[in-house]
């Protein structure tokens, strides 16, 4: 088995500029040890793991970090309030079959295409999980969101991830439809915003982590090696003035109720970008006074009003 | 190395209490900890088995105080702690019981050794004081052997105590302390309706100690889960929005006829358009169930996964107004309300006692109970009435007369499945037919 080779650590991070397959710039990534271990765990027991937050603490990253570290390849699968569990296995794209169908029979096909159309696999389009079955290697497969989906969707996908396998109805072997097994079973993660409950059946298979927000100390860390990812110098003096009034941001709209949207990582990593502009002396001077670039942070109207109602007499 | 673990209780004081779980999920714990996983101190095995078998926030702190009970405290207090989280069982007890039986062992070998030495005097010393000699070595063989037969029946019969308890172990780690003093109260009555129900339908609720089960003035006869479940059968599906959906069937149909392939036929996705009336009958006689009745608004709207869902609220019986809270602040006149409805797509549920708390009969309620319900059949021709009160109560109190009038059901497992079924139009036993 493979089992005991693959073992996460969450310390190798890319370089900076390093790009993935798809030419997308890999960001690095600082998992808490608890969820590296219940990443290891799914590994070894080999059964998806159900990640748990607040958007933007890095639920979707972790995938990725996932697999490069790993080097294994990533599949991944966003879920749109439209997907169908069969849309990750694969699609059959009964309209262009029609289609050659048609121009087969007024005689617009070249002996090539009228070769190629009669094939049925060629209409098969495979979805994530479909690839990631029949891929020789050990994939990983993020299923992003799940929540958006439909309320019976996890229950459809619970044969595919217990046992491994489908069938494309489309497709005969021998008279029954056709197997398609997996070759090593994919490590697959699922995120979800809790936007709906999963149905129990579904979470039993799972294993279970909230990912919990960063601490100021990782925000720190966070800031400094993402700003450094994209090859801008920050001060460290600047990324810690400016971690530590997110934080105290944060907490007070957390004091405040949970109206409205929290601010999360990625507006902070924007924020202390646009902070960075000005040089490091006149940047930690203006986060002293009033929230500079407040646009950045607040997107909500209400937090926006709250907060200069808030911030008269932090100013005095 | 889990036979020394109370793993198996703990897994299965977890599953009374509701969590989904299956054996293959214990045996996933088993596994990992094969793997190498959880293994030293206790607060990793707690996490292992916390990754493994909790699925919410809610379901931790459940977790935490079982595992508190069964294996010892999660903070791992530094000292002689540590060599139990990863043993379990062989602690004090089993070590004292060791030191005694070793102590036994030396007793009787000191008698028969004294014993011995007393027969050994008495054939080896002069004739002289023989008899008296006599007298007393034979007190003392007597003493030796009979005290030396006494320690070896002692040891067997512990011995023999001591190994099926070893295998027994899981079994026996019964009796149950009463249940969650602090945990939220919230959750402990989720965990006991999960345990009483679960008495209930199956009955195996023998074996268990009767303190596992904690009398509370609090009602609970259906689980969240369950209300949860009983929902998702309520549905119409019907394809309304935007057409998504490739109607194969239609397309090739659509080609036959024209003869040549224009465009595929799409079709909208099936969509539950249900719509949930909940009718809920507040204050009174209705105080203790205020926590079910909200329950029961918060799991269909949240996870009932319905077309729509309203709830209005009423007292005793809803006469010319019905009101958005439940203190009954906001009134909206009861045509109104009725009139938005969609009657083709709504259903209603009444959440009531109908009098049967109180339990005597009260014409006036009974007659002001019927006309609003024909004035809700005018819209809604599918009603049903959820009585929270034990059905064996409604005789002889407005209840049952107005059980004669709408299909009433008991509030639990079995009432609500009966009630869902006849808002989707299916023929019940219990269903009289509205007679107005």
């Amino acid at each position: 088995m493979t089992n005991n080779v693959l073992r996460y650590t969450g310390a190798v991070q890319p370089q900076p500029r390093e790009q993935d397959a798809t030419g997308q710039l890999l960001s690095p990534y600082f998992p808490e040890p608890e969820l590296v271990e219940i990443v290891n765990l799914a590994i070894y027991l080999g059964r998806p793991l159900l990640l748990k937050g607040e958007p933007g603490c890095g639920k979707t990253q972790l995938a990725r970090s996932l697999a490069y570290e790993l080097g294994l390849p990533l599949e991944s699968w966003y879920i749109k309030s439209t997907s169908r569990a069969r849309d990750g296995l694969y699609i059959y794209d009964a309209v262009g079959r029609l289609r050659d169908a048609q121009l087969a029979s007024s005689d617009r096909l070249t002996a090539s295409e009228l070769q190629r159309a009669s094939d049925p696999t060629v209409y098969v389009r495979w979805g994530p999980l479909g690839r990631a079955f029949q891929n020789a290697q050990r994939t990983v497969v993020l299923i992003d969101e799940i929540d958006k989906a439909d309320i019976d969707f996890p229950n459809d996908l619970l044969l595919e991830l217990d046992e491994q396998r489908f069938f494309v109805e489309e497709l005969e072997v021998a008279g029954a439809a056709r197997e398609i097994r997996s070759i090593h079973s994919p490590i697959v993660l699922i995120t979800s915003n809790d936007e709906k409950d999963l149905p129990d059946a579904f979470l039993r298979r799972c294993l279970f982590h909230y990912v919990q927000f960063p601490t100021a100390e990782r925000l720190f860390e966070i800031v400094l090696a993402h700003l450094k990812a994209v090859s801008q110098e920050v001060s460290p003096d600047l990324a810690n003035v400016a971690t530590q009034r997110f934080c105290e941001l944060r907490q007070k709209m957390q004091d405040q109720g949970t109206i409205g949207k929290k601010i999360s990582t990625s507006e902070l990593i924007d924020w202390v970008r646009v902070l960075n502009q000005h040089s490091t002396d006149e940047a930690i001077a203006m986060l002293d006074g009033k929230l500079p670039y407040a646009g950045v942070l607040l997107k909500n109207w209400d937090d926006h009003i709250r907060y200069l109602k808030q911030d008269i007499p932090h100013e005095q | 190395m889990n036979n020394d673990l109370p793993l198996l209780e703990l897994f299965t004081r977890l599953r009374h209490a509701g969590f989904p779980l299956g054996i293959s999920e214990y045996q996933a714990v088993l596994q990992a900890l094969q793997g190498g996983f959880g293994i030293g101190e206790r607060s990793d095995l707690a996490r292992l088995c916390r990754d493994v078998w909790v699925k919410s926030a809610e379901e931790e702190q459940i977790f935490n105080y079982h595992f508190e009970q069964l294996i010892g405290p999660l903070q791992a207090t530094s000292d002689s702690q540590i060599p139990a989280s990863n043993g379990g069982e062989p602690d004090k007890s089993y070590l004292s019981s060791q030191w005694r039986q070793r102590l036994l062992t030396l007793a009787a070998l000191l008698m028969l050794g004294i014993s011995g030495a007393a027969f050994i005097n008495l054939f080896f010393t002069p004739q002289k004081s023989q008899q008296r000699v006599d007298i007393s070595s034979g007190v003392l063989i007597g003493a030796g052997v009979g005290m030396g037969a006494i320690a070896a029946g002692v040891l067997w019969l512990m011995e023999r105590r001591d190994s099926p308890k070893k295998e027994r172990e899981p079994q026996e780690m019964a009796p149950l302390p009463p249940l969650f003093p602090n945990v939220s109260e919230e959750l402990e009555d989720e965990v006991q309706v999960a345990q009483a129900v679960r008495q209930n339908t199956n009955n195996i609720g023998d074996n268990l100690p009767s303190q596992q089960f904690l009398t509370s003035n609090e009602f609970f006869p259906i689980a969240r889960r369950q209300m949860k479940q009983n929902w998702r059968y309520l549905r119409r599906l019907v394809r309304a929005g935007p057409a998504t959906e490739l109607d194969l069937a239609a397309t090739v149909n659509q080609w036959g006829r024209q003869g040549l392939f224009l465009n595929p036929v799409l079709v909208p996705r099936r969509r539950n358009r249900m719509e949930l009336l909940l009718l809920v009958d507040q204050d009174g006689s209705m105080v203790p169930f205020h926590t079910l009745s909200s329950r029961l608004i918060e799991t269909a709207s949240r996870e009932g996964r319905l077309g729509k869902t309203g709830a209005y609220y009423f007292h005793n019986c809803p006469i010319d107004y019905l009101y958005h809270e439940p203190c009954l602040a906001t009134a909206k006149p009861l045509f109104t309300a009725l009139a938005q409805l969609n009657s083709a797509q709504s259903v209603a549920l009444i959440i009531s006692d109908a009098g049967a708390a109180r339990g005597y009969f009260n014409p006036e309620r009974l007659e002001l109970t019927q006309v609003f319900l024909q004035q809700l059949q005018l819209q809604i021709p599918a009603i049903v009435w959820l009585n929270p009160v034990p059905q064996s109560r409604w005789h002889c109190s407005t209840a049952g007369a107005i059980a004669q009038l709408v299909p009433m059901f008991e509030l639990n497992s079995q009432g609500m499945k009966g009630a869902i079924s006849v808002l989707r139009g299916r023929y019940s036993p219990m269903q009289r037919g509205i007679r107005l």
